[in-house]
């Protein structure tokens, strides 16, 4: 029973020691199950070597690019035809683009984020003009519909999958793409961070359509010039891993699908490429008309292009194609083939980012090793001025030295609780910590002043009078600072949101747990001073 | 071994216009000089790239700060050299200067990287229209954030005048940095949108106190008691957290860490026109409403 009682009149200072463990469990101990992609344990994000915190590519080094995508998407269109192949047509041919970069709700309306009816879409760099023009071609009144600026949040999550399998394909370790609303903007960003890249590598990375096509190039049968097929796309196959023999073309050796496999054999045969193409050789990226080429197109754009050897136009012509379904994407060097095999992983994008309305960030590693050891330092000699000045104050111990580690304690149950959730931390978080330990100073002066006020704290009943009477004063402020802080912890300000965040969770924590605690720990240092 | 004492005014020597005239002049000085900034550079105080579009590089170079001006196609708004980093320089460009990639390469085709070092340690870029609408939005939380403390501040104490008091002495409270920041040509960005925000709680703080030991103690007791009660601990709290950021600005000063700078700063102008604003204004207005206004 003993032991209870003493639980039950300490019971705020054991909760704040429960959370410190758990904080330090949390900060330090490897292994613990934290959140977020430190727990991966892969080399490349920046989690901070003796502790579990991690942090953002402000403090690790790294680059970040926001950019919204190129097109744009009309609703209100009214109903549209079953078959939309005309309207593609009319709007691809009227914006230059191609007719698959033009979706409408006609074939997309069943899946998230595309409007169910009405909505046509167009994936490119293409002017509002011209999309107008395309509407009305198929037949629609644009003047009636609403247009703006961007595609589909479809679309977009769409860019943010394929931008983030290619992040990884690429080894950019611990690298993040997300979609961000932002009210700054017509059109909502698409978000790419890369620790340790520089913002040209990464720009290289995520500005291509990256879409792979294997191409057939032939002399028309019927008359003069040259035929060209498209006989995979990289949904047509399964990549395997970049082969580079020697005295050969590095290549992508791929498992193509049945079906594909089979329109492949098909037309090989039906064209008479095999038969008539075998042992063919082809140098340069544009062959000649009469000459029969496999090419190897990205974005539109041959990047190599080779003859069929004698053993594949053979597979083709008796049909074993179907059955090996094993052909070869010839590269001209090994960095090509990294770049394809990447594109042919993630896939294509469905549209381009438009890097003339971005924002870009780029710090490097060593200069964000200095901020990260200069900001902690900058914290640490701001935290030993409160020291100062409080014991300059008070002059005793007892009130300052549990004073000052209160307020850091809350700094360091916010890093265990950004731990613990995989929270990156970022410049604007440090300055909240800050922010932090200056509210919190300020609640245990208050608390402090009310309890010792006059004559000392006698007895459990002034005690607690007092502490309400504090405590009210500590409610109502930070109920000020939670109420002001909370526009900007949910507008997208940039820094500014982890700021607010930050100071709104460290005034919750203080208020509901810390900040308590001391009255409690100065009450029995006060207490037992008077009994000595 | 108490070494400071906070001092007791003498109050009663001065009359309720001699104290709340000097606070009322200074921040109508304060908001002559902010509006004068809005009329004739369309904001308070000047504003950032992060407000105006633009790019900011920091490079590692060995060359001079005149050989960094002449690197670029566009001439730079401004060239900062880092106090503490001998080669390091902060060079900023305005929206119309070219896009990140192109002053990158610009920087990297003409200038010398310091030794085993890159040249482009960082950069931070943009664009125009984003950042013209981030001021709108920075704006829009500000206001949100005051009109929200006020609402409060009248909900705590239902009481006009105290209430009020509190809502004065905030909006001074930020108007007086801001007008110092257009006097000194200091740029308005996110982080001292942050710091005026972060003014605006500890505004509250020392007037919440005062109003609460005048008011709603109910001790009855001498006016000028109640307000040195609530001097001591919150000319403490204000000393505490001035001392706090005064230390972070000159040692990030010295780090070249310029988002504490700035919030440290902010936070020791703000600070010490809140002392100004509390233990004058506000200490006034409470006793005008104690001795004069509770009789109406």
């Amino acid at each position: 029973m003993k032991v209870f009682a003493a639980i039950r009149s300490n019971w705020r200072i054991l909760l704040l020691v429960v959370l410190l463990f758990a904080s330090a469990y949390f900060l330090f101990v490897p292994g613990a199950p934290i959140a977020g992609p430190g727990a991966d344990g892969d080399g490349g994000n920046a989690s901070a070597g003796s502790t579990n915190v991690q942090y953002g590519i402000e403090l690790a080094g790294g680059a970040r690019i926001s950019a919204p995508a190129h097109g744009y998407i009309a609703t209100d269109l009214g109903e549209l035809p079953d078959d939309a192949a005309p309207i593609q047509q009319a709007v691809a041919e009227a914006t230059n683009v191609s007719e698959t970069d033009v979706v409408t709700s006609s074939d997309l309306g069943g899946r998230e984020g595309f409007p169910s009816s009405g909505a046509v879409e167009v994936r490119g760099n293409v002017s509002r003009d011209a999309f107008e023009r395309g509407l009305e071609n198929a037949g629609l009144s644009p003047d009636d519909a609403s247009i703006r600026e961007g595609v589909s949040s479809y679309s977009l999550d769409l860019m943010v999958e394929v931008l983030d399998s290619r992040l990884g394909e690429s080894g950019l370790g611990g690298g993040s793409v997300t979609s961000v609303q932002s009210p700054q903007s017509e059109r909502d960003q698409v978000r790419i961070e890369a620790p340790g890249r520089s913002l040209g590598e990464l720009e290289a990375l995520v500005a291509p359509r990256g879409q792979v096509e294997i191409v057939a190039h032939y002399p028309d049968p019927d008359g003069e010039g040259a035929q060209r097929e498209v006989l995979l796309t990289q949904e047509d196959f399964n990549a395997g891993t970049v082969d580079n023999p020697d005295g050969g073309s590095p290549f992508v050796p791929v498992t193509v699908t049945q079906s594909a496999a089979d329109e492949m054999t098909n037309f090989m045969q039906d064209s008479g490429f095999a038969a008539q193409g075998a042992g063919s050789v082809c140098e340069g990226l544009e062959p000649r008309d009469d000459e029969y080429c496999i090419l190897t197109r990205v974005d539109n754009e041959t990047v190599y292009s080779s003859g069929i050897t004698p053993g594949l136009a053979d597979n083709f012509q008796t049909g074993e194609f179907r059955q090996t379904r094993y052909f070869q994407v010839q590269t001209p060097d090994v960095a090509t083939a990294q770049s394809l095999l990447i594109d042919m992983r993630a896939g294509a994008l469905p549209t381009t980012l438009d890097f003339g309305d971005s924002q870009q960030f780029l710090i490097s590693p060593a200069l964000a090793e200095d901020f990260r050891q200069n900001s902690l330092l900058t914290g640490i000699v701001a935290v030993i001025a409160v020291v100062v000045m409080v014991f300059a104050r008070y002059g005793n111990p007892r009130v300052a030295i549990p004073m000052a580690a209160t307020a850091l304690s809350e700094v360091v149950i916010l890093l265990g609780f950004a731990a613990a959730i995989g929270w990156p931390l970022e410049l604007s978080h440090v300055a909240g910590f800050i922010a932090v330990i200056g509210t919190g100073v300020d609640d245990l002066i208050i608390i402090a002043d009310e309890i010792q006020a006059q004559s000392e704290a006698k007895s459990r009943r002034v005690f607690q009078k007092r502490f309400r009477k504090a405590f009210w004063v500590i409610g109502a402020a930070a109920l000020t600072t939670i109420v002001a802080m909370s526009p900007l912890a949910i507008l997208n300000l940039g820094q500014l949101r982890g700021f607010a965040i930050i100071t709104i969770l460290g005034v919750i924590i203080g208020v509901a747990v810390s900040r308590p605690a001391y009255g409690s720990i100065l009450r029995r240092l006060t207490t037992e001073g008077q009994g000595s | 071994m108490r070494q400071f004492d906070v001092p007791e005014p003498d109050y009663d020597r001065y009359t309720n216009r001699q104290l709340v005239a000097i606070p009322l002049v200074i921040l109508l000085l304060a908001v002559l000089v902010v509006g004068a900034n809005v009329l004739l550079i369309g904001a308070p105080a000047p504003l950032g790239i992060e407000f105006t579009g633009g790019t900011e590089l920091t490079v590692d170079t060995s060359a001079s700060s005149g050989e960094v001006q002449s690197a670029f196609d566009s001439q730079p708004e401004s060239i900062q050299s880092v106090e503490g980093e001998d080669d390091r320089y902060i060079v900023t460009f305005g929206p119309d200067a070219g896009s990140a990639s192109e002053l990158q390469q610009q920087a990297e085709g003409s200038l010398e990287p310091s030794q085993g070092d890159d040249l482009i340690q960082g950069v931070n870029s943009f664009d125009a229209t984003f950042a013209e609408n981030t001021q709108q939005l920075a704006l829009l939380g500000v206001v949100f954030a005051f009109i929200g403390m006020s609402v409060i501040a009248f909900a705590l104490f239902r009481v006009f005048v105290p209430s009020v008091a509190i809502v004065i002495s905030a909006f001074s409270d930020i108007m007086i940095p801001l007008a110092v920041m257009g006097l000194i040509g200091f740029e308005l960005t996110l982080g001292t949108v942050a710091a005026l925000l972060m003014l605006i709680g500890y505004s509250v703080d020392s007037d919440i106190l005062l109003n609460n030991h005048v008011l709603r103690r109910g001790t009855g007791g001498d006016f000028y008691d109640d307000v040195y009660q609530a001097m001591k601990t919150g000319v403490t709290m204000t000393l505490t957290s001035l001392a706090a950021m005064a230390t972070m600005a000159v040692v990030a000063f010295f780090f070249g860490i310029d988002l504490l700078v700035t919030i440290g700063a902010i936070l020791v102008i703000g600070l010490i026109a809140d002392l100004m604003n509390t233990y004058m204004m506000n200490v006034t207005l409470l006793r005008w409403y104690r001795f004069e206004g509770v009789k109406r």
